[in-house]
């Protein structure tokens, strides 16, 4: 109960002070003179939001930055001491192999699978294209720690002769095999973990492109099938091509999403049996080995990960503009 | 090149509802044939029946000599214009000609110089890397021709090619299409519920209702010689006026006499129009519909009440006045009885405006529109006096339709 009020009482004074600022700036513009008035105006009312992304986004990012040329517990330069770990370490290679892995795999198949299904349900009649959609999106409702938990159950493993309560190995048993240690033997574990992020990725890949390829228009179709097309054909030149800015949305939406994965590894190997990742690695080294310098060097190495996908993302996003 | 031949097709839909009844119609190899009709009339259903994009529920079609009833559109070999031009927007132009050959695996030279040489003709050789959205509507348009051209298929089926641009524009694609399907001299099935298309741009036209082939002819024949009231409605705009009439012999003198009260309008039957109607004395003393072009009607000046066999509408009060600089359209109200048919619906094909006639039939009258030469404009509101050149008469059966010929 406490903690409501206290949310309630956040809300009133943030989204309220918000607004006493912003009246109370208008209004000192106001007295001034007319030229001036007209000068100042827009920076009032940019420079609180300028101020807030400052603080809170680019302060951090240049500490951590600063940090990253700093010792374990950020307080003496040590020079290049910690982007040489980045380079060397075993472990940072495995977490950057791994996630390298994840960014080719997992948006690949999301994207792959949402299409196939897209373009299955998009043949169904409109209520079992519904029913079907619906059953393929609804993991999107389930969080990344809930999911994990759930495939966790999944991949269980019990000694041989043991009853097993993972549903994968007991169809495994079933047919007489041994129980196999999904998430304990490389390289299954990391595909069975990247299973669980497509499995919650496909459906919103599935939801944007079964809307794109329904505003693909009939008569390019019937038209294609007129030239002399086979329906192969007809999805891979005049379908696909259509489509193929929603798939690059939804591509890089899901790469972006990758590079950030950390919950699910977390909750399932906590980065051990060689499925580590980035981010993982990054809490790994900050909270467990309060080691901050390693830490810093880890997070300014993914923002420099990050950095060509935005501007390709930027940059198309431009060129669709100006196409418009 | 080849013929087209619908040999007793039909188009049943799941739920029973047939789209097309029975149609039979053959297209000579190189003719220009028009399908026209209300909406809903199947045109664009046969159309695409022929193209391979919907089942033939029965009958034949054949394209040459072949059935091809069971092919799919890339066996049957012909080429297709839609409305909305369906161009790809991934491709160039140049691409998007050329696509079907390319599917078919033409050589790639040969493409060029086909997609070239139909760039020419098309006046597109400038536009051939551009995509489509880079183009006007009537470059689109262009485009969407030049797919079916270097196809160089058995025949090009159109689909409303012209409706989706400007006014000026259609009239000059209008030309541009009937000229080079003139010089390829492939068979071409067009689609249009436009009177002007269907009038100028083919050999023959043939008139669609709910389904069923109702005529096809030339298209001055069909003008002149309407087989039922359906097909004098629909062709000509304006259309064509109708009226229910007493028809009669006085004194040797056959007779129709038009509008209720004392004072009915009785116009002198000419005995070209007879000629015409042979089966009409059948209805000696009967009821009939009766159909007058507008531009059969001529300005009276209200002495000659006794003009030209005495055919003549006195003192109308003139409901609007529309001058197109070469004609002028004189609406005047009358007291006519209209025809309420369901031939008269479809003919009208507007809910609207049949429910206006509708409202007409009940207050017993109905406006007539007339087209006179223009000059001397009648006023808004003003009494005219109307007659009508009776050779021209048309007479048909209310209830079936039927031209009493």
């Amino acid at each position: 109960m406490g903690s409501l009020i206290t949310a309630v009482i956040a809300i009133v004074l943030g989204v309220g002070g918000a607004i006493v600022l912003f009246w109370a700036l208008n209004a000192l513009v106001e007295r001034m003179p007319e030229k001036w008035e007209q000068r100042f105006k827009p920076y009032v009312f940019i420079g609180p939001a300028v101020f807030v992304v400052g603080a809170f986004l680019l302060y951090p990012a240049i500490q951590t930055f600063i940090d990253s040329f700093r010792g374990p517990s950020a307080d003496e330069f040590v020079g290049l001491e910690n982007y040489q770990f980045l380079v060397t370490d075993p472990a940072v290679r495995e977490a950057m192999f791994n996630n390298l892995l994840w960014i080719v795999f997992v948006p690949t198949a999301a994207v792959a699978v949402g299409l196939a299904i897209a373009v299955l349900a998009d043949r169904l009649q409109p209520r079992w294209e519904n029913v079907a959609k619906s059953t393929i999106f609804l993991p999107m409702a389930i969080s990344f720690v809930g999911a994990s938990t759930i495939w966790g159950f999944m991949y269980a493993w019990r000694p041989q002769g043991r009853p097993q309560i993972g549903l994968l190995n007991s169809i495994v048993t079933g047919f007489g095999f041994t129980p196999v240690t999904w998430l304990q033997t490389t390289p299954i574990n990391d595909f069975a973990l990247m299973f669980i992020m497509v499995w919650l990725q496909a459906g919103f890949a599935m939801v944007l492109l079964s809307a794109a390829i329904k505003a693909v228009p009939e008569d390019t179709i019937e038209a294609a099938r007129i030239d002399g097309a086979t329906e192969t054909q007809i999805f891979w030149r005049v379908v696909v091509p259509q489509i193929a800015s929603t798939i690059a949305v939804v591509t890089t939406t899901i790469l972006i999403l990758v590079l950030k994965v950390f919950d699910i590894v977390r909750v399932l190997t906590g980065g051990r049996f060689g499925t580590d990742i980035i981010a993982n690695l990054f809490i790994t080294e900050l909270i467990t080995f309060r080691q901050f310098g390693h830490a810093a060097v880890i997070v300014v190495a993914l923002i420099l990960a990050t950095i060509p996908v935005m501007i390709w993302n930027i940059r198309r996003f431009r060129e669709q503009e100006a196409t418009r | 090149m080849a013929k087209v031949v619908y040999d007793s097709v039909y188009k049943r839909f799941p739920d029973g509802t047939e789209a097309i009844k029975d149609l039979s119609l053959e297209i000579g190899d190189g003719e220009f044939v028009i399908l026209v009709g209300p909406s809903g009339c199947g045109k664009s259903t046969a159309l695409r029946m022929c193209a391979g994009l919907e089942e033939i529920s029965d009958g034949q079609l054949l394209i040459g000599d072949k059935v091809v009833n069971n092919l799919t559109p890339k066996e049957r070999d012909i080429a297709m214009v839609f409305q909305s031009y369906a161009l790809y927007p991934h491709m160039t132009v140049g691409e998007n000609m050329g696509f079907a050959l390319k599917l078919a695996k033409v050589d790639s030279d040969e493409i060029d110089k086909r997609v070239k040489d139909a760039a020419e003709t098309l006046d597109l050789t400038e536009y051939v890397d551009r995509k489509p959205k880079a183009l006007s509507g009537g470059q689109r348009q262009r485009v969407a021709m030049g797919r079916a051209i270097v196809r160089e298929p058995q025949a090009f089926l159109m689909d409303e090619p012209l409706s989706n641009l400007d006014a000026k524009l259609r009239v000059a694609m209008r030309a541009q299409i009937a000229e080079l399907q003139n010089r390829l001299g492939v068979t071409t099935i067009y689609v249009t519920h436009d009177q002007v298309e269907a009038m100028t741009m083919g050999d023959r036209v043939a008139v669609l209702k709910r389904g069923e082939l109702m005529q096809v002819d030339a298209p001055q024949k069909l003008y002149d010689n309407p087989d039922n009231l359906f097909v004098g409605g629909f062709i000509g705009s304006p259309a064509m006026n109708f009226a229910e009439a007493e028809f009669y012999k006085e004194e040797g003198q056959y007779k129709v006499s038009v509008g209720e009260g004392d004072n009915p309008t009785i116009l002198n039957v000419h005995d070209e129009a007879i000629d015409r109607y042979h089966r009409v004395t059948d209805y000696e003393g009967k009821t009939l519909a009766i159909g007058m072009r507008p531009e059969h009607f001529f300005r009276g000046n209200g002495e000659s009440t006794d003009a030209p066999q005495g055919m003549m509408w006195t003192g109308r009060r003139v409901t609007l006045v529309e001058q197109l600089g070469a004609e002028m359209l004189v609406h005047f109200g009358t007291s006519a009885p209209p025809i309420v048919t369901e031939d008269m619906r479809e003919a009208v094909d507007d809910p609207d405006a049949f429910a206006e006639l509708e409202r007409q039939a009940r207050e017993g009258g109905q406006v007539f529109t007339a087209r006179f030469d223009p000059g001397d404009p009648p006023k808004f509101d003003s009494l005219i006096d109307v007659g009508f050149r009776t050779e021209y008469l048309h007479f048909f059966d209310i209830e079936s339709g039927e031209a009493l010929r």
